[in-house]
């Protein structure tokens, strides 16, 4: 990881929003639709996912709220510095470390599962896997600023399958298989336990909110704006997503076949026929985009995971090493489940474990970071003037 | 035996600068001495001794047809043989250098030189060099002349709306065509000599107030990094100046156009000419300039944006369409429309190779036939044509060997690697184009994934000169995108574009 080069690296608050949104949608909307299905039994879900987008917006804007008292430095840099706290930057490190590398496998299965499916029935998943794990130990060598720039490349090609998927099935979409609209189980719709998974991402704003920049590298100053409102409204854009991608799947497939179907959203694009005559199904150019996707949810958590670590635990060794035996550590746990139910299970524990460490990280960061403001107001964090960190 | 052998091959090698007798003295003879032990080995260098009033001696070192004889005798010699004033004593050096510098050499350029290095460098690019008898500085006289290319068209970037001129092999044209374009007095050109030996002039280009200083600080600094003995073509310092060694992609752009170069310098970047060779170098580059070319500007915003649109399909042919072949024929037939797939598979029937056999030996006979049609003269370069387009293809369809479509594939792809506006972004395609085959043989669509993955992360983290590859895709710069797959009208575009960064970043001020 070229630290070196990093350090300087300077991105917008758009930029970050963008990560933000690749980075969580990733696997998951390939089964999203049916992991409301089960827990709801009708397609009353809608209201749970502006329900968890609420939640999301009020986690994006805490992480930032907490991010103004550290200005230059995540909460990791915030607890190395310090003697006494050292010991809380090494265990959610480990906390981290742990959570990412199971997310990672339940992504890299997934993947490795559809492309067997789909793609390559021939090849065995392993493969598929060990050859993902290859680009993104590679993503990881090319530091933050590689990172991020992938996510920003790889955005279009998300809006445009999800445009085709969305945009060629409205002949198909059938308004009837959406009723009721809202169902009697009100209350059961905010039961959002099994849906945390899949709007886990914020969690990125621990990590490289201290990269955001509002003012240009440079130094002209952008027009005013303030950076949390494209943060949220990067949750606005995530939620309206999945929800396009749950009503049209349920309008399409009926919530019947969607509860089903091992990858809903996969089956969506198999309805599009309006491409006959050029391309016979459209589902295996889908795939190939959202490998793309895939691919760079794994290289972030990767990315992070190792680089947290590695700055906590041996910030003398070579971070690549890091990033390399995590990969080799994601290919076991990966593969420790039998089946891909038994690994969409999974999914739901680390939903919970991911959802709980974020927490207790942004609990802790709030008392500690508060406390030592008093104590030592603040007298370490350099503040560069010009440059101002509004978020 | 051999070491005495050896050691007599050996005899005649280079003599170090201490082995040089250097006398600088006013003594003519030993200043001759000198001079001869160090360039006097070569016959093409001319010697003239002659008497300046008849009365001192002098003598003249030119470079046979580098310099201007007639020129130089009627604006030196001639002057000097009838400089009948009072001559000047014989050691008053200053009245004497002064007396022919101002009233004898006139319309010739030339300037005094004390030591015997800046003689020499003057003399071996081409200057004359004058001593006389009783001074002991040099005067070197700058009456080059020698033979050059005309400003043809240049062959590698063809345009059919715009100048027709083009850099040739001469740094001082070079300059000069550039100069002709832009008036202003902020455009700066400043030489240097590059290389240990061959001391080969360059000329740095930029436009001050508009470059960013630091850009051209870090060209200054990497072209000073640059020690070898010769760079014989920019390419050279092309590859020695840039970002990353191992990337396919140039992180410098050549041109043989006068009007890409200021083109370049007008939007903050900098240019280095290179003597003895008509290609310049400008830098930054970033990917998007590989599908640029001058013509999107001189030709109306429609037509603009609609090749550049083209060359962006162009590339993404060059690079995936023999690949995505393979995948489809051979991992998912399913994909392909089904009377498509029928007549595909209709007339791949006798064909006895899979599908990447195929498709890797046509493209490298299709690279084969270019290299030789490069290589070759022009006339049987078209017979080439020929041998290729109708033997190979034809006959090869024929003999069962390839499928039709195949050929189709193949040639669709030489096209379109072909269209885009200069060749050396081509080649990384065309390179590009063959992992891409492997991986797609491999893993079929996901390998084609894969290598995409592979090289967007290259590209991620590239530079050229402190500039992102990839910007203004990522990091962000929407302003740019005015100009990138949509060349917006020119009134449209009044700031400069924003990588590379500028110091001035106002193009044009239109009111309505």
């Amino acid at each position: 990881m070229k630290t070196q080069s990093s350090d300087h690296y300077t991105m917008s608050p758009f930029e970050l929003s963008i990560t933000h949104i690749s980075f969580t949608i990733g696997a998951g909307i390939l089964t999203l639709p049916r992991a409301l299905v089960s827990s709801l039994e009708s397609s009353f879900g809608w209201v749970s996912i502006l329900f968890c987008g609420l939640i999301m917006a009020i986690f994006v804007s805490l992480i930032v709220k907490l991010q103004r008292r550290l200005t230059k430095e995540t909460i990791f840099d915030y607890f190395s510095r310090s003697h006494h706290l050292k010991w809380l930057g090494k265990l959610f490190s480990v906390l981290f470390f742990l959570y990412f590398l199971a997310f990672f496998a339940i992504e890299g299965r997934i993947l490795a599962n559809v492309v067997h499916i789909y793609l390559l029935d021939q090849t065995p998943s392993e493969v598929i896997f060990l050859i993902m794990l290859l680009a993104t130990t590679y993503a990881c060598s090319k530091g933050v600023e590689g990172i991020v720039h992938i996510s920003l490349i790889y955005f279009p090609f998300v809006l445009l399958v999800l445009g085709i998927v969305v945009l060629m099935n409205v002949g198909n979409l059938n308004i009837n298989e959406l009723r009721p609209f809202v169902a009697t189980e009100v209350i059961r719709a905010f039961d959002a336990r099994n849906l945390i998974y899949f709007f886990l991402g914020f969690e990125i704003f621990f990590f490289w909110l201290k990269y955001v920049n509002p003012i240009e590298p440079t130094g002209k100053k952008q027009k005013k704006h303030k950076p949390l409102v494209t943060y949220l409204l990067g949750v606005v854009g995530i939620v309206i997503l999945y929800a396009l991608v749950v009503v049209f799947s349920f309008g399409v497939l009926t919530v019947e076949a969607t509860k089903i179907l091992p990858f809903p959203t996969i089956e969506l694009s198999k309805e599009v026929e309006v491409l006959e005559g050029l391309i016979e199904r459209l589902e295996p150019l889908v795939i190939v985009m959202w490998i793309m996707t895939i691919f760079n949810t794994m290289a972030i958590l990767q990315f992070i995971a190792s680089n947290t670590f590695h700055a906590q635990w041996f910030k003398k060794g070579n971070a690549n090493i890091v990033a390399f035996t995590f990969g080799l550590l994601s290919f076991f746990i990966a593969f420790s489940p039998d089946s891909i139910p038994e690994s969409l299970q999974m999914s739901d524990w680390i939903g919970y474990g991911g959802f709980s460490v974020t927490i207790l990280l942004l609990i802790v960061g709030f008392i500690v970071v508060k406390k030592s403001n008093k104590t030592k107001s603040g007298a370490a964090i350099e503040q560069q003037p010009g440059r101002e960190m509004d978020g | 035996m051999f070491k005495k052998l050896f050691k007599k091959l050996n005899e005649d090698n280079v003599r170090s600068s201490d082995e040089y007798d250097i006398v600088v003295s006013d003594n003519l003879d030993e200043t001759k001495k000198t001079l001869d032990s160090i360039i006097g080995e070569s016959d093409d260098v001319v010697v003239k001794e002659f008497k300046i009033a008849k009365k001192r001696r002098a003598i003249v070192y030119t470079i046979d047809g580098l310099t201007n004889m007639y020129s130089l005798e009627q604006g030196v010699i001639r002057p000097l043989m009838n400089f009948n004033d009072d001559l000047p004593k014989e050691k008053d050096d200053k009245r004497f250098i002064e007396k022919v510098m101002q009233e004898t050499i006139l319309f010739t350029e030339a300037e005094t030189a004390d030591n015997i290095d800046d003689a020499i460098l003057g003399f071996m690019s081409g200057q004359a060099l004058l001593a006389v008898d009783g001074v002991s500085t040099f005067f070197i006289i700058d009456a080059r002349e020698f033979e050059q290319r005309g400003l043809n068209e240049p062959p590698s970037e063809v345009l059919v709306r715009g100048p027709r001129d083009g850099f040739n092999e001469v740094l001082h044209t070079n300059v000069m065509l550039v100069r002709r374009r832009v008036r202003d007095p902020n455009f700066v050109c400043q030489f240097g000599q590059i290389g240990r030996r061959s001391k080969r002039d360059f000329a740095l280009m930029y436009i001050k107030g508009i470059v960013d200083p630091k850009l051209v600080d870090e060209m200054r600094y990497r072209l000073s990094c640059v020690d070898t003995d010769d760079t014989e073509e920019s390419g050279n310092i092309e590859q020695l100046v840039e970002d990353n060694v191992l990337s396919p992609f140039p992180q410098v752009l050549r041109t043989e156009r006068p009007d890409k170069t200021v083109s370049s310098l007008m939007n903050g970047g900098v240019a280095v000419s290179l003597d003895g060779t008509p290609f310049a170098l400008l830098a930054p580059v970033t990917l998007q300039f590989l599908f640029k070319s001058p013509e999107d500007n001189y030709d109306r915003w429609q037509i603009g944006t609609l090749v550049r649109l083209l060359r962006y399909v162009a590339a993404f042919i060059a690079m995936f369409l023999p690949a995505i072949y393979i995948a489809m024929v051979s991992y998912h037939p399913g994909m392909i429309p089904t009377l498509l797939a029928v007549s595909i598979a209709g007339t791949r029937e006798g064909v006895p190779f899979p599908s990447f056999i195929e498709a890797f030996a046509m493209e490298f006979t299709l690279e084969l036939l270019r290299e030789a049609g490069v290589r070759l003269p022009q006339p049987i370069g078209q017979t080439i044509g020929i041998v290729g387009g109708l033997v190979i293809g034809d006959a090869a369809v024929r003999a069962g060997i390839v499928s039709p479509i195949m050929i189709i594939v193949v040639a669709l792809t030489a096209i379109s690697s072909f269209s885009l506006p200069s060749y050396n972004v081509s080649i990384t395609f065309r390179m590009l184009r063959f992992a891409l085959m492997i991986s797609a043989a491999g893993f079929g669509l996901y390998g084609i994934v894969i290598g995409f993955i592979f090289m967007t992360i290259h590209l991620s983290s590239l530079k050229s000169f402190g500039n992102y590859y990839m910007s203004p895709f990522a990091p962000i710069r929407i302003r740019d995108w005015a100009d990138l797959f949509f060349r917006s009208p020119l009134s449209g575009q009044k700031k400069r574009p924003q990588v590379p960064n500028t110091f001035d970043d106002t193009k044009s001020n239109w009111t309505k």
